[in-house]
């Protein structure tokens, strides 16, 4: 094996230098357009960057328009829970039965005491 | 679903609600129905068909028209001895019938805007005495 002389090894090592290093400046430059140069650059657009705010608007519009139509639609007379409503009822004269019944094709209640006792005692 | 747009859907519930109890008058009538001929008499269009198609009778005849601010505190003299005290907003209304002075029926009911309630049953001659309450 041939060894070198020490003037060789400097020599050598003077071939193989490695360049003066930049300054940050550049540095960063270089780099950056490295990196540029690997992923699609759109030109930028000024109203881009808010572009989503319209976006989410109108979302919202819609969403808050649908939530009110269903709940109009679930809730509004189609509903038996919005037809009138017997909390109590209590007949005081004499009678046999009585019925309530709900009309949702006609929106209303019927309440109806069947043979209520007149005032002259006879029976209905 | 976002808070926001919980909160939006019970708004528009409670808003729905409060709705079916915006009335400021309340509509009491009386009416006589019997099978002695056929027809409905004026003044009752707007109860018309659920009277028709709920009870077994032809005949349809207003005999008295009362009405009253709501919320209710006061009685509708009608006809035939029938007197309709009403008390209470259309939430909590509470009816008592009453014939000749004495009372027949009492019940309490949750009144909506224009769904009209029907108390029937009263005898009256050949045919029957409905009460009609509606608030508008």
């Amino acid at each position: 094996m041939k060894k070198n002389s020490w003037s060789e090894i400097e020599e050598g090592l003077r071939s193989q230098k490695a360049p003066p290093p930049q300054n940050d400046a550049e540095s960063f430059q270089l780099d950056f357009k490295a990196r540029a140069s690997l992923m699609r650059q759109d030109s930028a657009s000024p109203a881009a960057a808010f572009a989503w705010f319209p976006v989410l608007s109108w979302r919202i519009g819609i969403a808050t328009a649908a939530a009110v139509l269903i709940a109009g639609l679930v809730l509004w007379p189609a509903s038996s829970t919005l037809v009138t409503q017997v909390k109590s009822l209590q007949v005081l004269a004499p009678h046999s039965g009585v019925i309530i019944m709900t009309d949702e094709d006609n929106p209303g209640t019927v309440v109806w005491v069947t043979d209520l006792e007149s005032d002259d005692g006879s029976k209905g | 679903m976002s808070n926001n747009l919980k909160t939006i859907l019970l708004l528009a519930l409670i808003s729905t609600a409060n709705w079916a109890f915006a009335g400021s008058m309340l509509s009491v009538r009386l009416v006589e129905a019997n099978n002695a001929g056929q027809g409905m008499g004026t003044g009752l269009g707007d109860v018309a068909h659920l009277l028709q198609n709920n009870l077994p009778y032809k005949t349809f005849q207003l005999l008295a028209s009362r009405s009253m601010s709501l919320p209710a505190n006061s009685a509708a003299s009608l006809s035939s001895g029938i007197v309709a005290r009403c008390s209470g907003g259309q939430e909590n209304l509470n009816v008592v019938l009453e014939r000749g002075g004495r009372k027949i029926m009492q019940t309490t009911v949750e009144l909506r805007d224009g769904t009209p309630l029907i108390i029937g049953g009263i005898s009256s001659g050949q045919g029957k005495l409905i009460v009609v309450l509606l608030a508008k």
